[in-house]
């Protein structure tokens, strides 16, 4: 990595703390709209598929990459849960 | 790290957009709420933010950078506008804000090199050590500030407004990098 990049990347890392500690943006870029996505098109049950979130609204025009990229880090940080038994790409929103 | 074309221009830009932001809104703010501060001290002094930056990522090299931007906003203050500004003030600006950001980098040990445990505490931290020394150099007299402006209140405003300034500056960053990652997710 050029040095002009590393600085690049440390300023935006630099920033995403602040952004993070003054509580300006629970979440990173993409992954407000895919939650918002989940949770607009989930059922009774609170489960919503991939498909389904890939064609809200919100989401539509997301690049793929970072749809996907959303939906890990919300997966990760235990938002959207894959409920045990069901087939893959099945999410139940979780907001407790 | 060599001398980069693009980076001149990004500093270059920040920085003169920064002071156009102060001398076009916030110091007309000011004098309205704040009738009786010298126009000479922004309390929200957004360059402030865009000089410490430059110091932390690009090292000493950040003179080179922010000097052409710094004189041409002098020039502009102190020929265009008419304002009695000394010119060593440019200089000890820069210098006071690199001395900044050197004294956060010996403190927690990061050589000039490395971005690993700056964060942006530090980075204010560092800003408020260089416009600390900013004042001394106001004190003593070698600072942009003609000397009957050379009272506590004002330079009290100018620590003040470059604080705020850089945390402002850093805050319009952050809606920058959104504003450009939405637009470039966007394009995709």
């Amino acid at each position: 990595m050029s040095p002009n990049v590393s600085a690049l990347v440390s300023l935006r890392k630099l920033l995403s703390e602040m952004e993070s500690d003054c509580g300006l943006s629970q979440y990173a870029v993409g992954e407000k709209d895919v939650l918002y996505a989940a949770l607009d098109e989930a059922d009774a049950n609170n489960t919503v598929s991939t498909a389904q979130i890939q064609k809200h609204q919100l989401v539509k025009n997301m690049p793929r990459a970072t749809f996907f990229r959303a939906l890990l880090a919300l997966e990760e940080s235990g938002k959207l849960v894959r409920p045990d038994g069901t087939r893959r790409g099945k999410f139940k929103v979780d907001l407790s | 790290m060599s001398f980069s074309i693009p980076t001149f221009f990004v500093v270059f830009i920040a920085y003169i957009s920064s002071f156009a932001l102060v001398s076009g809104f916030i110091a007309p703010l000011q004098s309205i709420l704040l009738p009786n501060l010298s126009t000479l001290a922004s309390l929200v002094f957004l360059p402030h933010g865009v000089r410490v930056l430059a110091f932390y990522f690009l090292g000493w090299r950040a003179f080179l950078y922010l000097l052409p931007a710094s004189s041409l906003m002098w020039a502009v203050d102190f020929l265009g506008k008419g304002i009695e500004l000394q010119y060593i003030g440019v200089i000890t600006s820069l210098i006071a804000s690199y001395l900044g950001v050197l004294i956060v980098r010996r403190a927690i040990n990061e050589p000039e090199t490395s971005y690993v445990n700056f964060s942006w505490r530090h980075a204010i931290t560092a800003g408020a050590i260089g416009s600390l020394m900013n004042s001394a150099f106001n004190w003593a007299g070698i600072s942009w500030l003609p000397k009957h402006e050379i009272q506590p209140i004002t330079i009290a405003s100018y620590w003040i407004g470059d604080i705020a300034g850089q945390f402002v500056m850093m805050i319009i960053l952050i809606f920058t990098f959104k504003y450009i990652e939405k637009a470039s997710g966007a394009a995709e």
